[in-house]
Order: C-alpha cells, then structure tokens, then sequence
C-alpha cells in the first residue's frame, strides 16, 4: 500500500506538471488553483459576487454559502459574524446561521442575529440582519430565545430599512414557511401591524399576511385599523378582514358594510367590497346588491364582483383572477 | 413574454391580497446515507400495481434518521400514535403508519410517511432536520420512506417524474429527488 503522504506528493507534482502545461501557463495567465474550503473562502467568494457577478452568481455563492454552513462548525460561522461589516455579506451569512438553526433545532444560534437587529449602530447592518431570518422560523425562534428581542420592538426601529425588512420578513414567513396556515405568525403581523408607526409597514403587514387562521382578537386588532387616519392601512385592513376564518365572518362582514357605507376614499371602498366578495363568495351578493347606490362611481365595482362571483368559481385566487380580468 | 406576464399577474395577485401561491419546493432524499435509493415510482418495484409516490430505502430499519424532505424551512405537522415496526402490516393511521405533513397553498400537501419514532418526532418547523427514524409503521413490507404529493388527497407524479427520478436513482440526502407543489 503506498502511503497517504507519497499520493498526496503524487498528486501535486502532477498538478505542477499539468499546470506547467497547459495553455494558460503558456499564455502567462493565472490558472485555476483549487481553493480550500473556509468561512473566510466563502465569504470572499460571496463578496466579491454582490460586488462584480450577476443575479444568479449572487443566489449561487448565497445559497452555497448556506448549504456549506450545515457541515460547517457554529463555532466558525459566529466568529466571521461578529467581525461582519458587509450589509450584503453580514445578510448572506445571517441567512446560513439561521438555516442551520433550524436544521439542527438549535434556535439560539440565531442570538447573534437578534442582537445584532437590535443593537447595532449602522441601520444597514441592523437591516440586513433583521433580513438573515428570512425564510425560516423566526417568530418561533424569538419566542424560544426568551421574546427578549420581538418584531414589534424591531418594526420601531427608527430606519425605514429595518422597518421594511420586518415586514417582508413577516409576509415570507407567513407564505412560504407555513402556506399561510399558521396562526402564531399571522397573529405576530397584526400585533406588529398595531405597533407600527410605519402605516406603509403597517398596511404591507395587513394586505399580504393570511388571515387564514387568526383569532378573535387579531379580528378585533385589524377591525380597530379601519379606523386610521392612513387610507392605504384602512384599505389594508380591509383586505385582511376579507381573509379571517368562518367563524368571525358575520363580524367582519358587518364592519367592512360600514366601512363602505361611511368611507368617502375610493380606494378603500373598493378594498372593502374585495372583503365581502371573499367572505361570502357565492353568498356576498345579496349584501354587494344592497351597497348598490351608496356610491354611484362604485356601481360598476359592485357589477364586476356579482358578474364574477355568479360563475361559482371554487377558489378565491380563481374569483379575484376573474375579477381583476374583468374590472382592475 | 408569457413569463413576464404570468409574473406580472404574480406580482398583482400579491398586491391585492393573495398570499397563499402554490410555488414548486425541491424535495431531496431523506436518508443522509450514500447506500439510500428509491424502489418504487408510479407502480411498485417500477413493473407493479399503481403507487404513484416514492418510496426510499438504504436497506435498515430504526437505525438512520428519516428527514424533512422539503430543503427550505416548512412547517411538519405529526400525526403519530403506532408502535415502532419494522415488518408493518398494520392498519395504523389508516394504513400510513406515523406520518408528517406539509400543507401548501390550494389543497396542495406532502407527506413522508411509516417513519418510526423517537425523541424528535413531533409537529416542527424546520430545513430538513431529524424526523424520526425509517421505519415500517403501518401498511409497509419493510422499512422505508414513503414520499407523495397530492392535491385535494390526489396524488400527483409529475413532481419527480419532472427530474428523471426513478428506480435505483440514489436517495441520498444531498440529492434532488423531485419539485413537489405546495
């Protein structure tokens, strides 16, 4: 048997010879050189994509990145986490401590992260680490860390950055973690909703988290924001009520009529006929027909949704693709 | 330009409060072990009667850890309650033995079932962790990781078809398998 050593030298002296060889020696340019497995390589490597390379070399080198950290030691990866001032590269390298949390089951790995969020001086690293828990778990995780650090302290935050990243991070959590079915972060969004001095936050959270699952009390939050001086949030919370479960859509149903019946914004009203539309379906259209002349420029809306909703269609996505086909 | 357009009407249906899209996940194997293939497809052992599921085996039982499937955090809802096997042949939860969901958007689901269970085993959300171990709880001849993707209870066969999976393809975790719907 030949020794480990021997092939090892072997090897490199063929590499040497094989490199001597080749065409690119020949021309004086550099040769590809195998490069050794790091954090510190792979964060290189993510640098320098976000700084020169091409959307799909910056997914690329990210999500090598993430699928690295799953072998690699926590250890490692905490130690070029604390020493990060990338926004980008502190993002990237957020996003693979947390995926191996939630890999290994180990939610305080993403300590760092939440103190980070809370704590650092420069808005774009707070941002940026408030955006590494994107796509996992993290209202979970947070509450598994104490509930030292919340959403709804983060979404405080005096940058519009780390505001706006709660908020995505919220709505991704909601749809592709859980298909919207989770009741626990659909919840977290309203009460961030209701924290929230950011109504473009606030209104984000509302339009674009599944109401699906929510309780009496989320349904009793997002009905008290139909009463914000912010149209585009009383359109938000509009849209939200038209998602809630079967058993809170008698009241809901009832606020969003009023809703109608009392708001002069246009954009609202329309947000609260698509809340009864969803809420009854097939059944809204008694209630559609009886809100016919409250507001004449909003007949034709009222006309759209019973000419959609007499085609019985079976899903909402299916009625609301037919309605913005027939009316936008 | 159709691309374009049907993400563009993504983009609106977002917009104005739809929130639960059907995307396409990636399933890889569930067996971090090189030894795990699949054995049956669309009809069992590939030559049988109809299955139109996976299942997946390295040839042990209780030993190796049976894995979330889905390579991004999803939420695994456990429906366990069936005694450890590893010959099956029971009726347990209607025949899948201890099993996992993952509910997506439209009635879409994925499920990983006969798993044996142990201190992990339990509702979680998570990236591919430790869901049990392979196992043969309920209607199974022998342990293995029973893989499907339906619709409104349906089983769908495209999601691995789609990427060549087939009999004897390695199932070794760091290898995709098929891109569910959910």
């Amino acid at each position: 048997m030949v020794p480990v050593s021997m092939k090892q030298a072997g090897r490199a002296a063929l590499l040497v010879v094989l490199t001597s060889l080749s065409p690119l020696a020949a021309r004086g340019e550099v040769a590809i050189r195998p490069a050794q497995c790091t954090v510190q390589g792979m964060l290189d490597d993510v640098r320098q994509a976000m700084k020169h390379g091409s959307p799909a070399l910056k997914r690329y080198v990210k999500m090598r990145l993430k699928e690295a950290a799953l072998a690699m030691s926590a250890e490692s990866l905490l130690a070029a986490w604390q020493g990060e001032r990338d926004p980008e590269v502190l993002e990237a390298l957020g996003a693979a401590l947390a995926t191996k949390a939630s890999n290994t089951g180990a939610p305080g790995l993403i300590q760092p992260l939440l103190a980070r969020a809370v704590g650092d001086a420069d808005p774009a690293l707070r941002a940026a680490a408030v955006r590494g828990l994107r796509g996992v778990p993290s209202v979970e995780f947070m509450e598994k860390n104490g509930g030292v650090v919340t959403y709804e302290q983060l979404v405080r935050d005096a940058s519009p950055e780390v505001r706006a990243a709660v908020a995505e991070n919220l709505v991704a959590e909601s749809a592709d973690v859980y298909s919207g079915h989770d009741r626990g972060v659909s919840e977290a969004a309203v009460s961030v909703a209701a924290a929230s001095e950011d109504p473009a936050v606030a209104a984000k959270l509302l339009r674009e988290v599944s109401m699906e699952a929510v309780g009496h009390e989320a349904v009793e939050q997002v009905t008290r924001q139909l009463r914000s001086e912010n149209p585009e949030l009383r359109a938000a919370a509009a849209t939200a009520l038209g998602g809630v479960p079967g058993g809170e859509a008698a009241g809901a149903r009832g606020s969003l009529v009023d809703l109608y019946r009392d708001d002069k914004d246009p954009a609202v009203r329309k947000a609260a006929l698509q809340g009864i539309a969803r809420l009854g379906q097939s059944q809204a259209a008694s209630v559609l027909e009886s809100l016919r002349g409250v507001d004449r420029s909003m007949d034709a809306e009222i006309d759209a949704w019973l000419n959609v909703l007499k085609l019985n269609l079976q899903e909402w996505e299916l009625v609301l693709r037919e309605k913005q086909r027939l009316r936008r | 330009m159709k691309t374009m357009k049907l993400t563009l009407a993504a983009a609106v249906l977002a917009a104005t409060g739809w929130g639960t899209t059907v995307t396409a996940a990636t399933a890889v194997g569930p067996i971090c072990d090189a030894a795990a293939r699949v054995g049956s497809t669309t009809y069992y052992s590939c030559s049988g009667s109809s299955h139109n599921a996976l299942d997946i085996s390295n040839g042990t039982c209780s030993v190796w850890n049976h894995r979330g499937m889905i390579n991004v955090s999803r939420h695994y809802a456990y429906y366990g309650g069936c005694a450890n096997n590893c010959s099956g042949g029971t009726s347990c939860n209607g025949g899948a033995g201890n099993y996992y969901v993952v509910s997506g958007g439209s009635g879409w689901d994925f499920r990983q079932l006969h798993l044996n269970s142990n201190g992990s085993s339990r509702s979680q959300t998570c990236d591919r962790c430790a869901l049990g171990l392979v196992g043969s709880t309920g209607n199974s001849t022998g342990a293995h990781v029973h893989a499907d993707n339906r619709q409104y209870g349906t089983r769908k066969t495209a999601w691995y078809t789609s990427v060549g999976t087939t009999c004897g393809t390695n199932a070794n975790c760091s290898n995709r398998l098929g891109t569910p719907t959910l």
